[in-house]
Protein backbone atom coordinates (compact mmCIF):
# COMPACT_ATOMS: atom_id res chain seq x y z
CA UNK A 1 0.00 0.00 0.00
CA UNK A 2 0.88 3.34 -0.74
CA UNK A 3 3.37 4.59 2.26
CA UNK A 4 0.82 7.95 2.40
CA UNK A 5 -2.01 6.21 3.49
CA UNK A 6 0.09 3.70 6.21
CA UNK A 7 1.30 6.81 8.21
CA UNK A 8 -2.50 8.66 7.45
CA UNK A 9 -3.61 5.63 8.88
CA UNK A 10 -1.01 4.61 11.98
CA UNK A 11 -1.78 8.86 12.83
CA UNK A 12 -5.11 8.54 13.43
CA UNK A 13 -5.27 4.52 14.26
CA UNK A 14 -1.99 4.22 15.92
CA UNK A 15 -3.44 4.50 19.78
CA UNK A 16 -5.57 1.65 19.33
CA UNK A 17 -2.85 -0.95 19.01
CA UNK A 18 0.37 -1.85 21.42
CA UNK A 19 2.95 0.63 20.81
CA UNK A 20 5.71 -2.21 20.42
CA UNK A 21 3.21 -3.76 17.79
CA UNK A 22 2.52 -0.09 16.10
CA UNK A 23 5.76 -1.27 13.10
CA UNK A 24 4.84 -4.86 13.01
CA UNK A 25 0.88 -2.97 11.60
CA UNK A 26 3.21 -0.73 9.28
CA UNK A 27 5.00 -3.29 7.69
CA UNK A 28 1.91 -5.42 7.31
CA UNK A 29 0.16 -2.63 5.75
CA UNK A 30 2.91 -1.24 3.01
CA UNK A 31 2.95 -5.58 2.20
CA UNK A 32 -0.58 -5.08 1.55
CA UNK A 33 -1.94 -4.61 -1.49
CA UNK A 34 -4.05 -1.17 -2.83
CA UNK A 35 -7.43 -2.75 -2.81
CA UNK A 36 -7.45 -3.63 1.02
CA UNK A 37 -7.41 0.19 1.48
CA UNK A 38 -11.34 0.51 1.03
CA UNK A 39 -11.49 -2.72 3.92
CA UNK A 40 -9.27 -1.33 6.37
CA UNK A 41 -10.60 2.23 6.27
CA UNK A 42 -14.36 0.97 7.53
CA UNK A 43 -12.98 -1.59 10.56
CA UNK A 44 -14.35 -0.36 13.46
CA UNK A 45 -11.65 -0.35 16.34
CA UNK A 46 -12.77 -1.00 20.21
CA UNK A 47 -10.93 2.80 22.01
CA UNK A 48 -8.77 1.32 24.99
CA UNK A 49 -10.22 4.31 26.93
CA UNK A 50 -13.96 3.51 26.80
CA UNK A 51 -13.10 0.20 27.80
CA UNK A 52 -11.42 1.38 30.84
CA UNK A 53 -14.32 3.35 31.61
CA UNK A 54 -16.89 0.56 31.25
CA UNK A 55 -14.40 -1.87 33.07
CA UNK A 56 -14.47 1.01 36.19
CA UNK A 57 -17.89 1.52 35.99
CA UNK A 58 -19.43 -1.67 34.79
CA UNK A 59 -16.86 -4.60 35.32
CA UNK A 60 -18.36 -7.17 37.71
CA UNK A 61 -21.20 -7.54 34.99
CA UNK A 62 -18.56 -8.20 32.48
CA UNK A 63 -19.75 -5.88 30.37
CA UNK A 64 -16.05 -4.60 29.71
CA UNK A 65 -15.72 -7.96 28.29
CA UNK A 66 -18.40 -8.12 26.37
CA UNK A 67 -17.47 -4.49 24.61
CA UNK A 68 -14.10 -5.97 23.56
CA UNK A 69 -15.79 -9.72 22.57
CA UNK A 70 -14.51 -11.89 24.81
CA UNK A 71 -18.40 -13.36 25.37
CA UNK A 72 -16.81 -16.74 27.51
CA UNK A 73 -15.44 -14.37 29.75
CA UNK A 74 -17.96 -12.02 29.83
CA UNK A 75 -20.54 -14.65 31.52
CA UNK A 76 -17.57 -15.97 34.35
CA UNK A 77 -17.26 -12.33 35.41
CA UNK A 78 -20.70 -12.05 35.41
CA UNK A 79 -21.75 -15.37 37.03
CA UNK A 80 -19.05 -14.74 39.07
CA UNK A 81 -19.70 -11.50 40.49
CA UNK A 82 -16.45 -10.18 38.93
CA UNK A 83 -14.63 -13.36 40.22
CA UNK A 84 -15.76 -12.69 43.64
CA UNK A 85 -14.53 -8.73 42.98
CA UNK A 86 -10.79 -9.33 42.29
CA UNK A 87 -11.09 -10.85 38.61
CA UNK A 88 -12.83 -6.90 38.28
CA UNK A 89 -10.06 -5.28 39.85
CA UNK A 90 -7.70 -7.42 37.87
CA UNK A 91 -9.29 -6.63 34.50
CA UNK A 92 -9.16 -2.76 35.71
CA UNK A 93 -5.75 -3.18 34.80
CA UNK A 94 -5.73 -5.79 32.08
CA UNK A 95 -8.70 -4.15 30.11
CA UNK A 96 -6.87 -1.91 28.11
CA UNK A 97 -4.34 -4.08 26.46
CA UNK A 98 -6.97 -6.86 26.01
CA UNK A 99 -8.77 -4.14 23.45
CA UNK A 100 -5.39 -3.32 21.94
CA UNK A 101 -4.79 -6.59 21.41
CA UNK A 102 -8.49 -7.28 20.02
CA UNK A 103 -7.95 -4.67 17.80
CA UNK A 104 -4.70 -6.17 16.10
CA UNK A 105 -6.42 -9.52 15.77
CA UNK A 106 -9.21 -7.30 13.69
CA UNK A 107 -6.83 -5.72 11.69
CA UNK A 108 -4.85 -8.87 10.96
CA UNK A 109 -7.51 -11.04 9.98
CA UNK A 110 -9.15 -7.73 7.75
CA UNK A 111 -5.68 -8.34 5.98
CA UNK A 112 -5.33 -12.00 5.57
CA UNK A 113 -9.32 -12.33 4.56
CA UNK B 1 -0.04 -10.66 26.72
CA UNK B 2 -1.17 -13.89 25.10
CA UNK B 3 -4.59 -15.07 26.48
CA UNK B 4 -3.70 -18.69 24.48
CA UNK B 5 -0.83 -19.90 26.15
CA UNK B 6 -2.59 -19.02 30.36
CA UNK B 7 -6.12 -20.08 29.75
CA UNK B 8 -5.53 -23.22 31.36
CA UNK B 9 -3.44 -21.92 34.46
CA UNK B 10 -5.90 -19.03 34.29
CA UNK B 11 -9.05 -21.59 34.68
CA UNK B 12 -7.44 -23.88 37.21
CA UNK B 13 -6.44 -20.89 39.81
CA UNK B 14 -9.86 -19.56 39.43
CA UNK B 15 -11.65 -23.10 39.96
CA UNK B 16 -9.71 -23.60 42.78
CA UNK B 17 -10.35 -20.16 44.14
CA UNK B 18 -14.23 -20.54 43.39
CA UNK B 19 -13.97 -24.11 45.70
CA UNK B 20 -11.88 -22.64 48.16
CA UNK B 21 -14.48 -19.92 48.67
CA UNK B 22 -17.46 -22.48 48.85
CA UNK B 23 -15.13 -24.48 51.12
CA UNK B 24 -14.60 -21.57 53.31
CA UNK B 25 -18.77 -20.18 53.56
CA UNK B 26 -19.54 -24.03 54.23
CA UNK B 27 -17.14 -24.36 57.14
CA UNK B 28 -17.47 -20.87 58.32
CA UNK B 29 -20.78 -20.09 58.03
CA UNK B 30 -21.62 -19.01 61.69
CA UNK B 31 -18.30 -16.92 61.95
CA UNK B 32 -18.83 -14.68 58.68
CA UNK B 33 -21.06 -11.72 59.62
CA UNK B 34 -23.57 -12.00 57.78
CA UNK B 35 -23.34 -8.69 55.94
CA UNK B 36 -20.22 -9.59 54.22
CA UNK B 37 -19.99 -9.59 49.98
CA UNK B 38 -16.84 -9.57 47.94
CA UNK B 39 -19.74 -7.35 45.70
CA UNK B 40 -18.07 -4.26 44.98
CA UNK B 41 -21.69 -2.65 43.32
CA UNK B 42 -23.72 -3.67 46.91
CA UNK B 43 -20.91 -2.30 48.43
CA UNK B 44 -21.00 0.71 46.55
CA UNK B 45 -24.89 1.14 46.05
CA UNK B 46 -26.57 -0.55 48.11
CA UNK B 47 -28.28 -2.69 45.38
CA UNK B 48 -27.98 -6.28 44.48
CA UNK B 49 -26.06 -7.43 41.01
CA UNK B 50 -27.42 -10.25 39.31
CA UNK B 51 -24.89 -12.51 40.67
CA UNK B 52 -25.25 -11.50 44.37
CA UNK B 53 -26.59 -14.09 46.51
CA UNK B 54 -24.72 -17.35 43.99
CA UNK B 55 -22.74 -18.09 46.94
CA UNK B 56 -25.61 -18.94 49.15
CA UNK B 57 -27.77 -20.37 46.56
CA UNK B 58 -24.70 -22.85 45.86
CA UNK B 59 -24.82 -23.85 49.59
CA UNK B 60 -28.32 -24.69 49.69
CA UNK B 61 -27.80 -26.82 46.43
CA UNK B 62 -24.88 -28.55 48.32
CA UNK B 63 -27.30 -29.34 50.67
CA UNK B 64 -29.93 -30.65 48.23
CA UNK B 65 -32.38 -27.55 48.87
CA UNK B 66 -33.19 -27.31 45.06
CA UNK B 67 -36.01 -24.72 45.96
CA UNK B 68 -34.65 -22.68 47.82
CA UNK B 69 -31.65 -22.62 45.67
CA UNK B 70 -33.52 -21.62 42.66
CA UNK B 71 -35.81 -19.09 44.79
CA UNK B 72 -32.62 -17.47 45.59
CA UNK B 73 -30.36 -17.24 42.51
CA UNK B 74 -31.51 -19.06 39.69
CA UNK B 75 -28.11 -18.63 38.04
CA UNK B 76 -26.61 -20.90 40.72
CA UNK B 77 -27.62 -24.10 38.36
CA UNK B 78 -24.99 -22.60 35.68
CA UNK B 79 -22.59 -22.07 37.59
CA UNK B 80 -22.95 -25.40 39.85
CA UNK B 81 -22.71 -27.13 36.66
CA UNK B 82 -19.59 -24.99 35.27
CA UNK B 83 -18.16 -25.85 38.31
CA UNK B 84 -18.53 -29.90 38.03
CA UNK B 85 -17.45 -29.84 34.89
CA UNK B 86 -14.38 -27.81 34.37
CA UNK B 87 -12.21 -29.42 36.70
CA UNK B 88 -12.76 -32.92 34.28
CA UNK B 89 -12.33 -30.99 31.31
CA UNK B 90 -9.19 -29.37 32.42
CA UNK B 91 -7.42 -32.52 33.64
CA UNK B 92 -8.76 -34.37 30.74
CA UNK B 93 -7.29 -31.98 28.64
CA UNK B 94 -4.13 -31.94 30.34
CA UNK B 95 -3.83 -35.52 30.16
CA UNK B 96 -4.30 -35.73 26.47
CA UNK B 97 -2.65 -32.69 25.46
CA UNK B 98 -5.81 -31.79 24.22
CA UNK B 99 -8.08 -28.39 23.64
CA UNK B 100 -11.41 -29.82 24.43
CA UNK B 101 -12.16 -27.06 26.70
CA UNK B 102 -11.23 -24.06 24.33
CA UNK B 103 -13.00 -25.52 21.61
CA UNK B 104 -16.05 -25.52 23.54
CA UNK B 105 -15.57 -22.43 24.74
CA UNK B 106 -15.18 -21.06 21.44
CA UNK B 107 -18.45 -22.91 19.81
CA UNK B 108 -20.26 -21.49 23.20
CA UNK B 109 -18.98 -17.73 22.09
CA UNK B 110 -19.72 -18.14 18.64
CA UNK B 111 -23.24 -19.21 19.42
CA UNK B 112 -24.35 -16.98 21.69
CA UNK B 113 -23.19 -13.87 19.70
CA UNK B 114 -26.03 -14.40 17.44
CA UNK B 115 -28.74 -11.55 18.69
CA UNK B 116 -31.59 -14.43 18.72
CA UNK B 117 -29.72 -16.45 22.02
CA UNK B 118 -28.12 -13.07 23.12
CA UNK B 119 -31.23 -10.88 23.33
CA UNK B 120 -33.46 -12.90 25.61
CA UNK B 121 -30.42 -13.85 27.82
CA UNK B 122 -29.64 -10.69 28.12
CA UNK B 123 -33.28 -10.09 29.28
CA UNK B 124 -33.18 -12.80 31.58
CA UNK B 125 -30.12 -11.57 33.40
CA UNK B 126 -31.63 -8.37 33.96
CA UNK B 127 -34.80 -9.78 35.46
CA UNK B 128 -32.88 -11.74 37.55
CA UNK B 129 -31.07 -8.42 38.16
CA UNK B 130 -34.69 -6.98 39.29
CA UNK B 131 -35.29 -10.05 40.89
CA UNK B 132 -32.62 -9.61 43.18
CA UNK B 133 -33.37 -6.09 44.17
CA UNK B 134 -36.79 -7.16 44.89
CA UNK B 135 -35.71 -9.54 47.44
CA UNK B 136 -33.32 -7.48 49.11
CA UNK B 137 -30.35 -9.90 48.61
Amino acid sequence: MDANKVDMFIMSNGKFFESHKVAAVRDQLLQAEEDKWLLVQTIQFKDPTTSLIVSILAGQLGIDRFLIGDTGMGIGKLLTCGGLGIWAIIDWFLIMDATRERNMEKLMRTLQA
Amino acid sequence: MTLKNQVYPLLTLLCLLAYAWLFYLFFHSHDVSSTFTPCIIKNVTGFACPSCGISRALLLLFNGDFYSSIKTNPLAIIVALIMFIMPFLIVYDLLFKQKILLQLNYKFEALLKKPLLAIPLILLVLCNWIWNIFKDL
